[in-house]
């Protein structure tokens, strides 16, 4: 019987607390759902209708110049535009460093122009020393994974089709090192384009830019095949082409982002929980739903049959979760999924019996019998964050306490004079200008410590609050301690963004990077999470995914874990 | 074509800017805050910003650091993002009459805060030059009477009087953000904060390169 009480008018049962969700070890183990921004991207592009075709193609014998993919909307068209390059290989390096790649791309707004290519081809290769303007939207760049791309582009010149054994391991042909939007380097402004209904929601330019450098990851794979044997090239299988997703190599500049956008954060985090209550709400579960969730926790296992990484922290999560699905494969077959509530019975039983990943697992599980209850959500996971920059100085000294004591609650179990609870520095390197993570008791760093660590931030603004009358105001605090806005601010935000704030200290000595790496990835539709050290992973996107030229075909739905053997 | 930057390169810039010249976080980000509003209103924010933080950083090095509100000293001069940020907060009441306000230019932003729909607020402006007839600017909800960003930006410290109007005034619109950058002409400027930025950046040490960024398995396959 149910347990809970459920909110009838709204059909939905209570959501997570954020004290539950928003610890890092539950973070850290977030699996893609069907409201990843992949998800929602493919789906979107196929609802729609939109046509794909590669206008441009001048590629020469060593696999050197331009093409263009076009991708055209209802209302508008976007152009991939992609600089191949022949990279010795000893400059091919993953790190955002890097000087040199395989190739580089940018996504135009619009049909491109021979003018357009010519001022891209001057700027796109050198990526971060060049300059992209209003008209492009994304700036990125790839490198191969040298030992997959040579096997393919020689299996197909022999006029054989690879090994699918031999693809799985590795699953792209080249690995993105760093995908930039929202303005960066020129690019235009997020406000520029954040109304535009084909970017609802998060990272869809980013995503979009993604899709399509996979297609061409695969043309210049069969290219260069056909370049080396024309007589015996022969082009990729559909089904042995899908199991190419790209690659992605990222580090710690992705890190800070979860504690520098919360109400992003919130949005998104809000909008999966929001999906799961609305599933354990559903009183009754038809056949094809049943069918649909056992079919892919099969699947998923699976899945994370094919999972293989070397990091011992994520190998023994892996472990984990074939044990849990496993157990949970046993679990659904002696249980009666046509009584009332089953869902949220079997979320409640994951929740008892099951390990973080595999707890995480169902939950983006359950999602995917739901397109109805769950899909219309994806248009919430965006936020305005300038609505939220104005301090409200009115405000009274009490209620700031109170909200502090109410997000920051955990912080009471830390002691931060401790040198473990304080023991990491959060700075950015002068050397690559990128985020970084330092001992604070071991490098001269202290001094240039970025603002991202709101726990301790939160106590120290209490510590200073108490000279102060719970009727004194935001704004007199403020003027008397300037150190302070930066985690008011916050603290205001909170209010209005519950799934905001991690509650976990992430400048503790044993805290994991990689957690907070695993949930944005996570959201983007990230797939074998592979992580090669505490601090940067290797991921696969579009796995499984259609192409440009299959999509109209295809359920990408139903194509995001692996197929049952037949 | 010759370069531009987005709105939201240049504000990221100018927060790390401030804060490489030692304002803290928070009063930082809202000189990010100005910098882009500002640019909305065509009005010239990162040459407002380039210039007050290139000051700050002078004065602050040779211990003349801004005042602090309430302080009735005759020397010294007060910081428009501090003062700007604190009025905007309510935590200094108008009308209100400061002196030797620096790049005043950058209180616009956080006088709009201050406005209602059917509010405006008043900013006088004096200097030896205006002896007597000081320029005024009216500052509403959405902009600021048009036509004199080109003469504020001329004024690099002036004495303030700000109050509330009810005089309904036409303002400057925000751009919408579609059309808005930050124009070539800006690169001196966008050269001198980059400067102030790297004053945030860790100078890397043979520890940190290997360990920073989780140096670890080999990273080519």
């Amino acid at each position: 019987m149910r347990k809970q009480k459920f909110d009838i008018q709204h059909n939905m049962a209570p959501k997570r607390s954020a004290d539950t969700v928003m610890r890092l070890a539950r973070m850290g183990s977030f699996h893609q759902s069907r409201l990843s921004f992949m998800r929602v991207l493919l789906r979107r592009l196929k609802n729609e209708g939109w046509t794909f075709d590669c206008p441009l193609w001048r590629i020469d014998a060593r696999g050197v110049g331009v093409a263009t993919y076009r991708a055209k909307g209802p209302e508008r068209t976007y152009t991939l535009v992609a600089f191949a390059h022949d990279l010795p290989d000893e400059l091919r390096s993953d790190r955002v460093i890097a000087e040199a790649w395989d190739a580089t791309f940018t996504l135009h707004d619009g049909d491109v122009s021979e003018a357009d290519i010519d001022r891209l081809s001057s700027n796109v290769p050198y990526q971060e020393a060049g300059r992209i303007s209003a008209g492009e939207l994304v700036l990125s760049r790839a490198n191969r994974s040298v030992r997959l791309f040579d096997y393919v582009v020689n299996s197909l010149a022999n006029g054989v089709q690879p090994d699918v054994a031999e693809i799985e391991p590795v699953g792209y042909l080249m690995r993105t090192t760093a995908v930039y939007g929202s303005g960066k380097f020129g690019a235009a402004d997020r406000e520029a384009w954040a109304d535009r209904p084909e970017f609802a929601g998060s990272f869809q330019p980013e995503l979009l830019s993604v899709w399509l450098i996979r297609a061409f990851t695969i043309d210049m794979a069969e290219h260069m095949a056909r370049m080396r044997a024309p007589n015996t090239a022969i082009k990729l299988e559909p089904s042995i082409r899908r199991r190419i997703g790209v690659g992605n190599s990222t580090g710690l500049g992705m890190a800070p982002f979860l504690i520098n956008h919360p109400a992003l954060i919130d949005a998104w985090i809000d909008a999966r929980e929001t999906a799961l209550a609305r599933v354990r709400a559903v009183q009754h579960a038809n056949p094809d739903e049943i069918k649909t969730l056992t079919t892919l926790v099969a699947r998923a296992e699976i899945n994370a049959g094919n999972w293989h990484v070397e990091h011992e922290y994520q190998a023994a999560k892996i472990d984990g979760l074939r044990r849990d699905l496993a157990l949970t494969r046993q679990h659904l077959s002696k249980t009666d999924l046509a009584a009332d509530y089953a869902w949220n019975t079997l979320y409640e039983w994951a929740e008892a019996n099951l390990d973080l990943e595999g707890q995480e697992q169902i939950v983006s599980l359950l999602l995917e019998p739901y397109p109805q209850l769950v899909d219309p959500l994806a248009a919430s996971m965006a936020a305005d964050e300038a609505s939220f920059f104005r301090i409200d100085g009115s405000m009274k000294i009490a209620s700031l306490r109170k909200i502090i004591k109410a997000t920051y609650a955990w912080t009471d179990a830390i002691d931060f004079d401790q040198k473990e609870a304080q023991a990491r520095v959060w700075y950015v390197s002068e050397e690559k200008l990128e985020p970084r993570l330092g001992e604070r008791f071991e490098e001269p760093i202290a001094d240039y410590e970025q603002p991202l660590s709101p726990g301790r931030d939160a106590k120290r603004a209490m510590r200073d609050l108490a000279s102060f009358d719970d009727s004194d105001t935001i704004a007199s605090f403020l003027l008397a301690h300037p150190e302070h806005r930066h985690i008011t601010r916050r603290a205001q935000l909170i209010v209005h963004a519950d799934y905001g704030e991690i509650r976990d200290n992430t400048i503790a000595a044993d805290m994991l990077p990689i957690d907070l790496l695993r949930c944005k990835l996570s959201f983007f539709g990230a797939t074998k999470f592979d992580p090669r050290s505490d601090r940067w992973l290797r991921i696969t996107m579009f796995q499984g995914a259609p192409f440009p030229d299959d999509l109209a075909d295809l359920d990408p739905d139903d194509l995001v874990y692996p197929p049952m053997a037949t | 074509m010759t370069a531009s930057w987005s709105v939201g390169e240049a504000r990221a810039l100018a927060i790390k800017a401030a804060r490489g010249v030692g304002m803290t976080w928070g009063e930082a980000e809202e000189a990010g805050f100005a910098l882009g509003w500002l640019t909305r209103h065509n009005a010239p924010g990162i040459t407002a910003i380039c210039r007050y933080l290139s000051f700050y950083d002078q004065s602050v090095k040779s211990g003349d650091a801004p005042l602090r509100w309430l302080d009735k000293s005759a020397q010294g001069w007060f910081c428009p993002i501090g003062i700007g940020a604190a009025l905007s907060d309510g935590a200094i009441p108008t009308p209100q009459a400061l002196a030797r306000v620096r790049e005043p230019l950058l209180l616009l932003p956080f006088l709009a805060k201050l406005a209602h729909d059917d509010q405006a607020v008043m900013l006088e402006l004096s200097t030896e030059q205006t002896a007597g007839n000081p320029m005024q600017i009216t500052v509403s909800k959405d902009g600021f009477s048009s036509n004199v960003e080109a003469a504020a930006m001329l004024i690099s410290q002036a004495n303030c009087q700000i109050s509330r109007t009810d005089l309904p005034v036409q303002t400057t619109q925000s751009q919408s953000d579609k059309l808005v950058r930050v124009q070539s002409t800006a690169s001196a400027c966008i050269s001198a904060l980059s400067g102030f930025a790297h004053n945030t950046y860790a100078p890397a040490t043979k520890e940190s390169r290997l360990a920073g960024a989780g140096a670890g398995l080999n990273d080519n396959d």
